[in-house]
């Protein structure tokens, strides 16, 4: 249907472009390897690639899609030449592989999707990073360099000789420890989560006997009982942070730190008042 | 038995889960516009690349590099980067420079501008440097002295400051530079009289020229208590000039300070784009509580995007967005505490003190009332020792 066309058409035309603060020019470089693989995302923004290729073709001072598209040839014969990745076996070979754009707190970029092969699996890398370089040297690239050990990040300097990241993996039990310790530490600086937890730990030592707490006698159900609770707090949490973490879940700051208030608040008023005797695991899994 | 689920942990968990429901969100994704229409970007329509892109390509197939074209160019990126806050003409400016940028035998006129870059960029010890330079080869450079004693001043080296515009020859930016700085260092009454007598002199002035003595002169007395009088001069100082960024953060402050926080957000919606004005947008919409979270969460960002590239000229900024918009004063005094080493400002000051007192720290707040009374600078807006006591 043509009409419909036209009104989408109109529609985008019409769509406001967010308008974010000047900044200092930053790209965005996401690598990822994986054996002689390297999937890369470069977002760039749209003044840059301006500023590098002039490609507001009809100088009406605004950008179009259409205008960036049309670019797509230049941008992979004279940008994508600007990053160099190279293993022991030597360069690796960049092709562009898609065009898109993408929103980011920022402002919007173009996100320059590109497929690198290298000559056997590369077990470092030397970046070289030249975007810019002589037109902005106040330019730089925010590198996220992932591997399947892990993730390191840089500041890329267009002005300066090729760096080396190495790819050798961590080793698994180092990883285990700092999640370990990474997880000890995230429950000791957030008061609310020991308040929380100990609110639900203090019952259980006791029993409850019908109208009064009473001291637990036996060891076994007071191991049991902690457990529980911690365990299902730690399970619930986990997948909290990391819905939150996998921006999967993204709830208002407000909303969560009510809800935690709630929360110490219910497992406070419960200590009191016992609705929830046996299972208290229940009440940690849902808050956590 | 076992206990039944209780209601009120039913109930929590319903509840829990409508607020998910309502503000479950699926972060943005890259995608592919279905129109090539559609506008990716509105480019800043009087200050381009395109010049840079043509010079740089003359500069690869080898053509004779002229000095006298670069450095009006690099003039003049780095003019438009004042008129219009964008940093990334600063960047250009350099790229201009560069072959010379670098080189331990740069010709003076590049340093000279280069002392200028270093000097927005908040360098100022780097700046003075190069200045030293640039005064050692042209004794008799205006441009360099002026520049020296404003670096000076912002350092609060008043002293220093005015006997560098004691260097440029009689004129009416000479006259001013002394006066604005006299204006901090000693009583302000006097000099705000003779600020005012110039004031047909300066409509002969160019519109840069202007705009600074507007500006300067609605600060003084903005500081010395007249309110009303500093207004209509930001009013007539934004007639002549209503794109200026430094005249439209001091009227959105004096808004601000005043409580009218519409105001303060009209004057500011079109300039979102200039960060110490998206600043004043921010506080103005938060004292409305309209403050929209993409809008705090982008200027949290732009800080965090700074210290990535080791940047810190956004402290005074900072401070103030922690002060007034997180409301977190102990972050705002170790933020002001910090931008006090690098510039001592009316603004900065009021700021130190400001965060000191939100923070109930009497000993950082006497640092900035130690500096008045050491220095003469007088500001009714800094809160003195008598009102913080009651």
């Amino acid at each position: 249907m043509k009409w419909m066309r036209v009104i989408a058409i109109m529609l985008c035309a019409l769509m406001p472009v967010a308008v974010h603060a000047h900044r200092s020019s930053d790209a965005f470089l996401t690598l990822e390897v994986s054996d002689r693989m390297i999937l890369g995302q470069w977002e760039i923004a749209p003044r840059d690639l301006e500023a590098a290729l002039g490609i507001d073709v009809d100088g009406d001072d605004q950008l179009t899609w259409g205008e960036v598209r049309q670019a797509r040839a230049r941008l992979e014969s004279e940008v994508l030449p600007a990053l160099t990745l190279k293993g022991e076996a030597g360069y690796c070979v960049l092709n562009l592989a898609d065009l898109k754009l993408n929103d980011r707190v920022d402002g919007r970029f173009v996100w320059v999707e590109f497929a690198g092969v290298c000559g056997a699996p590369p077990s470092y890398i030397e970046i070289g990073y030249h975007f810019l370089s002589a037109m902005d040297p106040t330019h730089r690239g925010v590198l996220t360099l992932n591997t399947e050990g892990g993730s390191q990040t840089a500041i890329l300097d267009p002005n300066t000789a090729a760096r080396r990241f190495s790819l050798e993996t961590a080793s698994n039990w180092r990883a285990l420890y700092d999640y370990l310790l990474g997880g000890v530490w995230h429950i000791w600086i957030g008061y609310d989560h020991i308040l929380f937890l100990l609110a639900l730990l203090v019952p259980s030592v006791l029993r409850y006997s019908g109208s009064s707490w009473e001291p637990q006698a036996r060891l076994q159900p007071v191991i049991l009982n902690v457990l529980s609770v911690v365990t299902a707090f730690t399970l619930a949490h986990s997948i909290t942070l990391s819905l939150a973490a996998l921006d999967l879940l993204r709830l208002p700051t407000k909303v969560v730190e009510c809800t935690i208030a709630i929360s110490v608040a219910v497992a406070a008023a419960n200590n009191i008042w016992p609705i929830v005797r046996h299972s208290r695991w229940v009440l940690a899994f849902g808050f956590g | 038995m076992r206990p039944s689920f209780p209601r009120l942990v039913r109930g929590s968990f319903l509840c829990l889960l409508c607020l998910c429901g309502a503000t479950y969100s699926v972060h943005a994704r890259p995608f592919v516009p279905s129109s090539d229409e559609m506008v990716v970007e509105f480019l800043p329509a009087d200050v381009r690349a395109d010049a840079l892109r043509r010079l740089l390509s003359m500069r690869r197939t080898g053509a004779a590099e002229d000095l006298t074209i670069a450095a009006t160019l690099a003039r003049r990126y780095i003019e438009q980067s004042r008129a219009t806050a964008d940093p990334r003409l600063l960047g250009y400016a350099q790229g201009v420079l560069g072959p010379w940028w670098t080189s331990g035998s740069a010709p003076t006129d590049v340093l000279l501008l280069k002392a200028i870059v270093l000097q927005s960029r908040h360098d100022f010890d780097g700046a003075l440097l190069l200045l030293s330079q640039v005064i050692e080869r042209r004794p008799y450079d205006a441009q360099a002295w002026l520049t020296r004693a404003m670096v000076l001043r912002v350092q609060g080296h008043y002293a220093e400051a005015i006997s560098a515009c004691q260097q440029i020859a009689p004129s009416f930016s000479a006259e001013v530079c002394g006066l604005t700085i006299a204006g901090l260092a000693g009583p302000l009454r006097t000099v705000i009289d003779t600020m005012r007598a110039l004031n047909n002199r300066a409509r002969q002035e160019s519109a840069a020229v202007q705009t600074w003595y507007d500006l300067e002169l609605a600060e003084m007395l903005e500081r010395s208590g007249q309110k009303s009088e500093a207004e209509s001069q930001y009013r007539a100082a934004l007639q002549r000039n209503p794109a200026d960024p430094g005249l439209l953060a001091a009227y959105a402050d004096l808004l601000l300070d005043t409580e009218r926080y519409i105001e303060a957000e009209a004057l500011t919606a079109k300039w979102v784009r200039v960060d110490a004005l998206a600043l004043r947008h921010v506080i103005a919409r938060h004292q409305r509580g309209n403050l929209k979270n993409e809008m705090k969460e982008a200027m949290a960002d732009s800080f965090k995007a700074a210290y990535r590239r080791g940047e810190e000229l956004h402290l005074r900024e900072e401070a103030r967005f922690a002060l007034e918009v997180e409301e977190d004063p102990s972050a705002a005094l170790a933020l002001a505490a910090r931008n006090w080493k690098v510039q001592r400002e009316p603004a900065d000051l009021r700021l130190l003190v400001a965060a000191a007192l939100a923070a109930d720290s009497v000993k950082s707040a006497r640092t900035g009332w130690d500096w008045m009374a050491a220095t003469g600078l007088e500001d009714v807006r800094v809160p003195n020792e008598q009102s913080a006591a009651k």
